[in-house]
């Protein structure tokens, strides 16, 4: 046990931390420098370069309206990749304060509970939406119509982690230090969900960009004039026989997107969950 | 002489790198006999159980791999059979039990059935349900005919080792392997499994390999005896020769760890009384709305005292309430009735700020010390954690606990390392540690040795003994284990049931044990013979 190595180190050395992080951090960089790597703004109209076929001065050619699909596909990932980001985050922290509350207050749990019951009930994707034609689409509406359905998944699994921790002796001599609850909640059981958590908000994000897609193709999504990867697909539907790259390019990126952070979470949890990892240690005698 | 069942010889198992040490266990040569028992005993990575699965063929695959030697079961070489050889001779010829018996029984079918599949799995041609009964009569199931259709769950802990027995016994196997078999067991059931298997064997005329850390057991049970360390034999030899005349340092030390059942001689009392208990009781509910409510009383009318200075034991086996009560004391759980008097104050009922006040002045060690440090937080933060919650400042608490650590006898630079760094012991230390940081006026130790390696347990029984005259302690010590009471404890308070059905001074209760219950207990320790005081055989009615 002496020479354990960290998480974090255990985590670099597994293959799919470091080939989705790897692909993760690539669609990143693209995203933050786009301006750099496109030659037209991803929003400009120019007809007269209407389905171009991709090569030449368009990459991966133009759509109906003569607009540049390689510009669109890596300004697209910053809103996607930020939507993902920003989703996992808020359901991870809402989640995470309603699973501790009622995995550590018992008088809070029935309660606490069976609203999160409650909105597992609603299919996520009616209840996005719900929300997103309740209140109009903006960014912001978008990533809470996404975040909220996720919150009960995160609450339940903080909740029983919270529940098999509490009856940890390092809990119980914590309440005998005098240590106040909040404190215990902060210090002692909260850092060990937090390899749960990351498992988790990887899930939550890739989830999130494809609902953030789902939405944008049905037209429920942001407004149509961003460039996102849902909306570039959906106005390639009605030519896909003609110009089939308006749909394949984004479709490959969102694919490679999504593939890219489960295989990351995949690895993490192998790494990271302590409920999944393999004991390391000496000889049991 | 007849030929042995089972011959080692020149083991060596590799252990993946990175290890500790390149070697499982390396060079192990043993033999047991028919009808014999011989015993592998060693302390935690001693390679006992590394030693037991390579024999099995159930190392871990890709892990640990044997690198030399030979293993022959009746003659037949194992460590070259196939696969399907190894599925052959596991439960026909050679069979194993397990420490924890409900783990090793199917929770979702009737353990009957269980013990038949192995018939059935070997072709066995016959009345298999027959056979099956006679076997559960053989290991002394009460009604057979009921506990056949029995789930593990509805069956106690020394009914379902006897299932297990009946089990790897069914194929009248030559070896029979017993890893650590009586260990989660209390102490009155493990003297009667020990003596089912000692018949057996004999009934039987199997060999059987027995793995265990306690030489009190050893000296029950065993013919031969194989004293192993760091994956090395030490000592071989008769029971006899080793627990007379050991030769080796290592199993000399061994030896005189284990504490001997002689009561420590009556101290001088008369410190102020600083706990009372009286009347204290904890009920436990079950049910809700939809189910029937179902109570537990789990701690029933005990009234104990505690003076300063001076230990308290409470001794019990497992339901008997005794960690129960501890925690009531420290008021981790709330007390259903009665009041617990701490200097003449009741704290029973004592809500929040109140209650912060008196938590300072009780403090608690657990059983495991692989879970009584927070994983995520150094040393040095878990002890000042304490003191901080009172107002000292950082700089103050981070002084004292660098004086504690040095106190419980481990470098001051330990503050600054995770827990994981340390050993079972060290982590021990470091809680001990961690609750005088509090000055405490009453210690409760809940069974804080009993996860510990002989030689460690009677080094931290030695500090503990050390910091209750230092620092003046009343200690309340809970423990299932005879031996160790005797050891620390002034007085002992016998538990059954929730109730305290002896207490007196320890010699006294030692000389004349009054409570059937009580005499039950001494009868039931592993060694009893061996190292019995003369006051202990006395007892024994």
């Amino acid at each position: 046990m002496a020479n354990r190595l960290s998480s974090a180190r255990m985590a670099l050395r597994n293959p799919g931390v470091v080939a989705g992080g790897g692909i993760l951090l690539l669609l990143v960089a693209m995203a933050v420098v786009a301006p750099l790597i496109t030659q037209y703004d991803p929003t400009e109209l120019t007809p007269r370069f209407r389905l171009r076929a991709p090569g030449g001065e368009h990459l991966l050619g133009t759509d109906m309206a003569g607009r540049d699909v390689w510009s669109r596909v890596a300004y697209g990932a910053r809103i996607s990749l930020f939507i993902g980001f920003a989703a996992a985050v808020l359901a991870l922290s809402a989640g995470t304060f309603v699973g501790l509350v009622a995995g550590y207050v018992r008088a809070f749990d029935g309660v606490l509970m069976r609203i999160m019951d409650g909105l597992m009930a609603i299919p996520g994707i009616l209840l996005a939406i719900a929300l997103v034609s309740l209140s109009g689409a903006s960014l912001g509406t978008v990533i809470l119509a996404i975040f909220v359905p996720e919150i009960p998944r995160v609450a339940r699994l903080v909740r029983s982690i919270v529940l098999s921790i509490r009856e940890e002796p390092f809990v119980e001599a914590a309440i005998g230090l005098g240590t106040p609850v909040r404190l215990i909640l902060w210090r002692h059981i909260l850092p060990n969900t937090l390899p749960a958590l990351i498992v988790q908000g990887t899930y939550i994000a890739a989830s999130a960009i494809l609902i953030e897609a789902l939405l944008s193709f049905i037209g429920a999504g942001l407004s149509p004039t961003l460039p996102t990867w849902g909306n570039t697909i959906a106005e390639g539907r009605d030519v896909f026989q003609r110009a089939p790259w308006i749909i394949l390019a984004p479709g490959a990126f969102l694919a490679a997107t999504v593939l890219a952070i489960n295989v990351m979470g995949d690895g993490l949890r192998d790494t990271l969950d302590p409920r999944l990892a393999k004991r390391v240690g000496g000889v049991a005698a | 002489m007849t030929a042995p069942v089972l011959s080692i010889e020149r083991l060596s198992v590799s252990l993946p790198r990175g290890g500790d040490r390149p070697f499982a266990v390396k060079d192990v040569s043993l033999e047991v006999r028919p009808g014999e028992v011989a015993c592998i005993v060693g302390e935690s990575g001693s390679g006992k159980s590394v030693t037991a699965s390579a024999v099995m063929g159930l190392l871990p695959e890709g892990q640990l791999c044997i690198t030399e030697g030979w293993v022959r079961l009746v003659g037949e070489e194992l460590t070259r059979a196939n696969r399907a050889r190894l599925r052959t001779l596991r439960g026909s010829r050679m069979s194993m039990i397990f420490q924890e018996p409900m783990t090793a029984l199917n929770p979702v079918h009737p353990v009957g059935r269980q013990i038949e599949e192995v018939l059935r799995c070997h072709r066995w041609k016959g009345d298999a349900r027959k056979r099956v009964l006679d076997l559960m009569a053989d290991v002394r199931l009460p009604d057979p005919e009921k506990i056949y259709h029995a789930y593990p769950h509805q069956l106690s802990g020394g009914q379902r080792q006897r299932v297990m027995i009946a089990m790897a016994l069914i194929l009248e196997p030559a070896l029979l392997i017993a890893d650590e078999p009586t260990t989660a067991l209390d102490v009155t059931t493990q003297a009667q499994i020990l003596a089912l298997l000692k018949d057996l064997r004999t009934e039987h005329g199997t060999g059987v390999l027995f793995i265990t850390h306690d030489f009190g057991v050893v000296a029950d049970i065993a013919e031969r005896v194989v004293v192993m360390k760091d994956g090395l034999v030490v000592e071989t030899g008769t029971a006899e020769e080793v627990l007379r005349n050991p030769r080796q340092d290592y199993t000399k030390m061994l030896i005189a760890a284990v504490p001997k059942l002689v009561p420590r001689p009556a101290r001088p009392g008369g410190g102020k009384r600083v706990l009372e208990t009286v009347g204290v009781s904890k009920l436990f509910r079950e049910g809700g709305i939809l189910q029937p409510h179902r109570e537990v009383r789990a701690v029933d009318k005990v009234d104990l005292t505690l003076a300063r200075g001076e230990t308290l034991g409470i001794v019990g086996e497992s339901g008997s309430g005794k960690s129960t009560i501890a925690r009531c004391v420290a008021r981790l759980i709330d007390p259903s009735a009665g009041a617990i008097l701490i200097d003449d104050e009741d704290v029973a009922a004592l809500r929040r700020e109140k209650l912060r006040t008196v938590r300072r002045r009780v403090q608690m060690i657990f059983q495991d010390p692989y879970r009584s440090l927070n994983p995520r937080r150094t040393v040095g933060q878990s002890i000042v954690e304490g003191p901080m919650n009172y107002g000292a400042s950082h700089a103050d608490a981070q002084k004292r606990a660098r004086e504690l650590v040095e106190t419980v006898g481990i470098a001051g630079s330990a503050l600054d390392r995770y827990p994981h760094q340390f050993s079972g012991g060290q982590r021990q230390r470091l809680c001990i540690a961690r609750a005088l940081a509090m000055d405490p006026e009453i210690l409760i130790a809940d069974e804080a040795v009993s996860a510990l390696d002989v030689s460690v347990q009677a080094q931290v029984l030695t500090l503990l003994e050390d910091i209750r005259d230092r620092f003046n302690l009343a200690m309340l010590f809970i423990t299932h284990d005879l031996r160790v009471a005797a050891r620390l404890c002034d007085r002992i308070a016998v538990m059954q049931r929730g109730r305290v059905v002896e207490l007196g001074a320890t010699a006294q209760i030692f000389a004349e044990p009054r409570h059937d219950y009580t005499r039950a207990l001494f009868a039931a320790i592993p060694g009893r013979h061996r190292w019995g005081a003369a006051a202990d055989v006395r007892s024994i009615a």
